[in-house]
């Protein structure tokens, strides 16, 4: 491309964008992205509490159900925060999900095995996988309720934002574990409990990196059937 | 940008053809050849359309710009590299010198110096020097801290310092210097 080539490249995009130009709201501020993150997990933990009960909350000791809870809190806050900061090209100095993540997985591990103790429950991998699949579809309403926020997303990174968004679902399905579940050993808690936030992460992740790849996929093959029927092939 | 998003067809001629330019020479500096970076250039404005709605009126423009621009580089990194993976060379390529994108007339000395920067330093003395923005701009646009802009924009004053002296020029890279118009 020689350098009097330049307006000729302008001229087609600008025809491009002008042949598409439509009115177009601005996205909603941050402080408004993360209350409504926090809404939909506000909700979802309610009603898990509702569902299941608080037995868990009545089996733990004041100092246990503060701590935990608090620090679940400040991971939703945290969460919602970095879900919402991905959702734009620009940011202030915005950390990594997977840095926030091990941030949060860490501090709740600590916190966990500080305030809680060993038991050796019968049935562990049982109840444990019974807890898991309890907490699995709260984790998942909270990630499809977010996707009403997430689809104005610009998702240039999806894969951070797919990790932020499991994450958060994650932490939300943690919530209503905690508040549940009366199994107060270290081991079922971290496995289980903390379990279920890194599976959501994990599963956010995984469809970050291939749901966009299968759009894109999906696009040109539609796009190449078009084609094949609006110019058969000649025999 | 605002009247953009209002679907206004003059300001969005005029804001193409007044980003168009600094947009074309960021991606001239990283790209190998000019149609790749006509293509790139093509693909930011498609995806800064498609995305128009996530700018926030009243917030510096330029950051947001060259953030999506960004994201079109690295992807297109990513999928050549992709692509080059499943291929398989038949013949001996002549290596190539340097990257033809700087055999251009008009980029000169400071392009010849640019290139021989790391990625990520190139990037930041492209934002500073050739799009004129200021060092919180280019944070916001790189995700990172103005910190770490500062250290890397000093590190590459060093080198494009180290390299003007190997070449034996006479005139000195000044880290406040405006470089544009040596383009």
């Amino acid at each position: 491309m020689k350098s009097d080539e330049l307006p000729v490249v302008q001229e087609r995009i600008t025809r491009q964008i002008l042949a598409n130009l439509r009115p177009v709201s601005p996205l909603r501020r941050t402080g408004v992205l993360v209350a409504t993150l926090l809404l939909i997990g506000a909700a979802i933990v309610a009603t898990g509490a509702w569902r299941q009960g608080t037995a868990g909350i009545r089996a733990e000791s004041g100092l246990q159900s503060i701590v935990v809870l608090s620090l679940l809190a400040i991971a939703l806050l945290a969460g919602a925060m970095l879900t919402a900061g991905w959702m734009v090209p620009v940011a202030r100095y915005s950390p990594s999900p997977a840095a926030v993540l091990t941030a949060i997985v860490l501090s709740l591990l600590i916190s966990i095995v500080l305030l809680f103790r060993h038991a050796s429950a019968p049935n562990f991998l049982d109840r444990g996988i019974i807890c898991w699949r309890i907490g699995l579809p709260y984790s998942s309403s909270a990630a499809l309720l977010s996707v009403l926020i997430l689809r104005r997303a610009a998702w240039l990174s999806p894969v951070a934002l797919g990790t932020a968004t499991g994450m958060s679902a994650g932490l939300t399905a943690m919530t209503v574990q905690e508040i549940y579940c009366p199994i107060l050993s270290i081991e079922h808690i971290a496995a289980f409990h903390l379990g279920t936030v890194l599976s959501s992460a994990l599963i956010g992740t995984i469809l970050g990196l291939t749901v966009p790849h299968g759009l894109q996929q999906m696009k040109r093959i539609m796009k190449t059937k078009a084609s094949g029927i609006q110019n058969p092939p000649r025999r | 940008m605002t009247l953009y998003q209002q679907a206004d067809a003059v300001a969005t001629t005029a804001l193409i053809a007044t980003v168009g330019p600094a947009l074309l020479r960021y991606f001239l500096y990283h790209c190998r050849d000019r149609e790749e970076a006509a293509d790139f250039l093509q693909e930011t404005w498609l995806r800064i359309h498609r995305v128009r709605h996530t700018y926030r009126p009243g917030e510096s423009v330029l950051p947001w710009i060259y953030a999506i621009a960004r994201h079109v580089r690295v992807d297109g990194y990513r999928k050549k590299r992709r692509l080059e993976s499943h291929e398989h060379l038949m013949d001996i390529v002549p290596e190539s010198a340097c990257l033809p994108a700087l055999a251009h007339p008009g980029l000169t000395d400071f392009a010849t110096l640019v290139a021989e920067l790391p990625s990520a330093q190139r990037e930041i003395i492209t934002m500073l020097k050739v799009s004129g923005m200021s060092l919180e701009e280019v944070a916001q646009a790189t995700r990172s801290s103005v910190g770490s802009v500062k250290q890397k924009a000093h590190r590459a004053y060093e080198k494009l310092r180290a390299l003007k002296a190997k070449s034996g020029s006479q005139r000195t890279v000044q880290p406040g210097r405006n470089f544009r118009d040596e383009i």
